[in-house]
């Protein structure tokens, strides 16, 4: 099972509202590391991560995950999306959200146990956010509100965690718990992949950078993946991007 | 006649026991879908379908059908319909449910009025009766009752999930289209089983305010359920007691009762309720006023003044000011030794912080923000209650620790008066001062000194005195200073030759 990879993709092509997001998508992701997914606006870095846990149908190619279709892989896969899209005003505190994350493990009808609970007060903690568990979802700030989310994927217990644009939008704080977790959730072995627009940040925190414009520009260690060319071709004619990828560079070793 | 007589009179007879089991049953399951509707708002879904079984109940009357059957089935299909529409046209939600259900209605009246007859009478089924409910119809209420509660217990998690937040739970795997029709099917089924009770058109306020009223008084979903539920039973119950003593419709008087426990909720709820919110205001509003006072106790007399000087800085009627001091003195904020007030350790503390918030906030909003120093003080009047002593000291940190305000005023624990000021009004024509602090009140005052370059730090000579002011040479130019500015400017008691003449500490923020 080691030995399988975490994420196998063929040949994927996916379109989001009748247009191709991405096209012909290979990619295939050994178990336990960190991938940061890198690519401007519209280059399908959602379309994927939703492609990959089953919330987008491929029009071509096919996804497996630890070897297995999507369908049958979803108690190991967590996703959190770039900013989840609930009602907010819903009556339901923290604490309560990161339990529905045990909702795969406890099965349809049961109710979760004493364990389940355990687990999901034990990641609230790991985010921070212990304190304010019996505070309604709405009335948290907006990086609380995604430490949450956070946590709730982290109460799956997925082998497979999946981020969309953890960073945009949150505060400091918020921040590094996310990147101390993918630390931790390296040592769990745990396979992560990021969406992330953070490039200064994208050489250190990841073990693995894929970098995509609607197809695969290129999948590598960061050392090998992160050149100007390689990073000209993925953000294609933006200026203003290209000059922050030039300024990243300076500051290579 | 006791309370007791008054429960149990009507239950004498057989159709208000009938109509009492009617009632509980309805009021109950119609909460728990309330709650579901509301954050799924489908609150038009349960109008919509509710309008619908019109045609369905007639139907069944023309083939022979128990009205049931007819009524879930059209139910159904307009639930159906209303999604059809929504999927393959541009229509949007709304648009497609007003216009599938007026047509079901419509359908329904035509047929109605083509049948005459005494079975199906229009006015029961748009408004109920509950009186005449059979027993038939109270097993199939039960019915209802018991697959509607018995499917939401089951799947209570899940239903949860897939209304707070679909996208994770189509990503858990949960398919999300069976959970829809599920309820679809459920609010057809409890609309079928009111409409004995509360008929067609009330039906729709039994599905949307017991769990508005609910909604407004909880954060949690399970205490939302339960709370629905208590609105609904009391809601029918009541309802279904007023009518037989007032002699008014039932189902009618069932949703006035429930309107007037929404209403209570808004009033009263605690975190929304609008007297709850006057509460807080008042309270936030008597916190400020204290701070206040401690704060002016503190800069007008370190070691005790009148109660009537205190009372008139921070505009307080001299009865109220006596019952805040009362209040300060039962805190260990005050002492009052009969004729003068002064703070204890503790009151002294809390008005150094708050003199040190204002006077940092005043810095901040010159040197950060940008605002005039004749603006600042108004604003650091406000925001000195709502921070927290960490807040200051993040302020003190990014200001660079600065020792006085905008106005020169000394930030806390700078203290004041270790060195007199004497103030400008009293230096006499040849002296040359320094401007030490400025009295920051009155934003006229400090526009016309800016205006004329008086500010902390300038140096200026006293040209000539005379009755109405005095003129003084600033930064080269000699400007005009009436007493009313003057007296607004203290200076550096060192940089006087006679500092016995008329000293005097600043009293101002």
């Amino acid at each position: 099972m080691r030995d399988v990879p975490a994420i196998r993709v063929e040949n994927l092509t996916v379109s989001y509202r009748g247009k191709p997001a991405i096209r012909n998508v290979s990619v295939v992701v050994a178990q336990g590391l960190r991938v940061g997914l890198i690519g401007p606006n519209g280059a399908g870095k959602s379309t994927l991560l939703r492609a990959l846990v089953g919330l987008l149908v491929p029009d071509t190619g096919r996804v497996e995950l630890f070897g297995l279709p999507v369908r049958e892989a979803r108690k190991l896969v967590a996703y959190v999306p770039q900013r989840s899209e609930v009602d907010w005003d819903y009556p339901v505190v923290a604490e309560e959200v990161v339990l529905m994350g045990r909702f795969p493990h406890v099965g349809w009808v049961r109710r979760p146990r004493t364990e389940d609970r355990r687990v999901a007060w034990e990641c609230l903690r790991q985010v921070g956010m212990e304190e304010l568990a019996h505070r309604q979802i709405g009335q948290l700030s907006g990086g609380q509100q995604q430490r949450v989310f956070l946590a709730r994927a982290l109460a799956q217990e997925a082998r497979l965690l999946l981020l969309d644009e953890p960073f945009v939008g949150v505060d400091a704080a918020t921040e590094e718990a996310i990147y101390g977790l993918l630390d931790r959730l390296r040592e769990e072995g745990r396979t992560v992949v990021v969406a992330t627009h953070d490039l200064s940040r994208a050489q250190t925190a990841f073990d693995r950078l894929l970098l995509l414009n609607q197809h695969v520009v290129a999948y590598g260690p960061p050392a090998e993946v992160f050149q100007p060319a390689l990073l000209q071709r993925t953000y294609g004619g933006r200026l203003t991007l290209l000059e922050v990828a030039d300024q990243r560079m300076a500051i290579r070793p | 006649m006791s309370l007791w007589e008054l429960v149990l009179e009507p239950l004498q007879y057989t159709f208000m026991q009938r109509a009492l089991m009617a009632a509980l049953l309805v009021g109950s399951i119609c909460a728990v879908l309330s709650c579901f509707l509301l954050v799924k708002r489908w609150a038009l879904l349960g109008d919509a379908i509710s309008h619908a079984v019109l045609p369905g109940v007639a139907l069944a009357y023309l083939l022979g059908l128990p009205f049931f059957v007819g009524a879930v089935t059209t139910g159904i299909l307009t639930a159906l319909g209303i999604s059809a529409v929504e999927r393959h046209t541009r229509i949007k939600e709304d648009s497609a449910m007003g216009i599938v259900f007026t047509g079901a209605f419509a359908l329904g009246f035509v047929l109605v009025s083509r049948i005459r007859s005494k079975a199906v009478d229009l006015f029961h089924i748009l408004f109920g009766n509950v009186l005449g409910v059979s027993d038939s119809d109270l097993v199939l209420t039960a019915a209802t009752g018991a697959v509607v509660l018995g499917v939401v217990l089951l799947l209570y998690k899940e239903l949860v999930l897939w209304t707070f937040d679909p996208v994770a739970a189509a990503a858990m795997g949960l398919p999300t289209g069976v959970l829809h029709y599920t309820l679809m099917f459920l609010l057809s089924l409890t609309i079928v089983a009111s409409l004995q009770t509360v008929g067609i058109v009330l039906v729709v306020a039994m599905l949307i305010t017991p769990g508005g009223v609910a909604f407004l008084l909880t954060d949690r979903m399970s205490r939302m359920l339960g709370l629905a539920v208590a609105v609904g039973v009391v809601s029918a119950v009541t309802g279904l007691y007023l009518s037989y003593y007032l002699n008014v419709a039932s189902g009618a008087t069932m949703v006035l009762v429930a309107s007037v426990l929404f209403c209570l909720a808004v009033l009263l709820g605690p975190r929304e309720g609008l007297v709850g919110e006057w509460a807080r205001r008042r309270r936030l509003a008597e916190e400020r006023v204290a701070e206040d006072f401690l704060k002016q106790a503190y800069v007008l007399g370190p070691d005790g003044l009148a109660l009537e000087r205190v009372a008139e800085r921070v505009g307080l009627p001299a009865r109220q000011a006596r019952q805040l001091l009362r209040r300060l003195q039962r805190a260990g904020l005050a002492r009052w030794d009969g004729s003068r007030v002064s703070l204890t350790d503790a009151g002294r503390a809390r008005a150094v912080e708050l003199v040190r918030s204002h006077r940092l906030w005043e810095r901040y909003l010159v040197e950060q923000a940008g605002l005039s120093w004749a603006e600042v003080h108004a604003e650091a009047e406000r925001l000195e209650h709502l921070s927290p002593t960490e807040l200051a000291a993040r302020l003190d940190e990014a200001l660079g620790h600065p020792r006085r305000d905008p106005h020169g005023s000394p930030i806390p624990p700078e203290v004041a008066g270790a060195v007199p000021s004497v103030r400008l009004l009293d230096r006499a024509p040849g002296e040359r001062v320094e401007v030490r602090e400025v009295e920051d009140e009155d934003p006229e005052v400090l526009r016309a000194l800016e205006a004329r370059g008086v500010r902390p730090g300038v140096r200026l000579e006293v040209v000539e005195r005379a009755p109405g002011g005095l003129r003084v040479r600033c930064d080269g130019q000699e400007v005009w200073l009436d007493a009313h500015l003057a007296a607004a400017v203290y200076t550096h008691a060192e940089a006087a030759p006679k500092a016995d003449d008329g000293t005097s500490e600043r009293r101002g923020l």
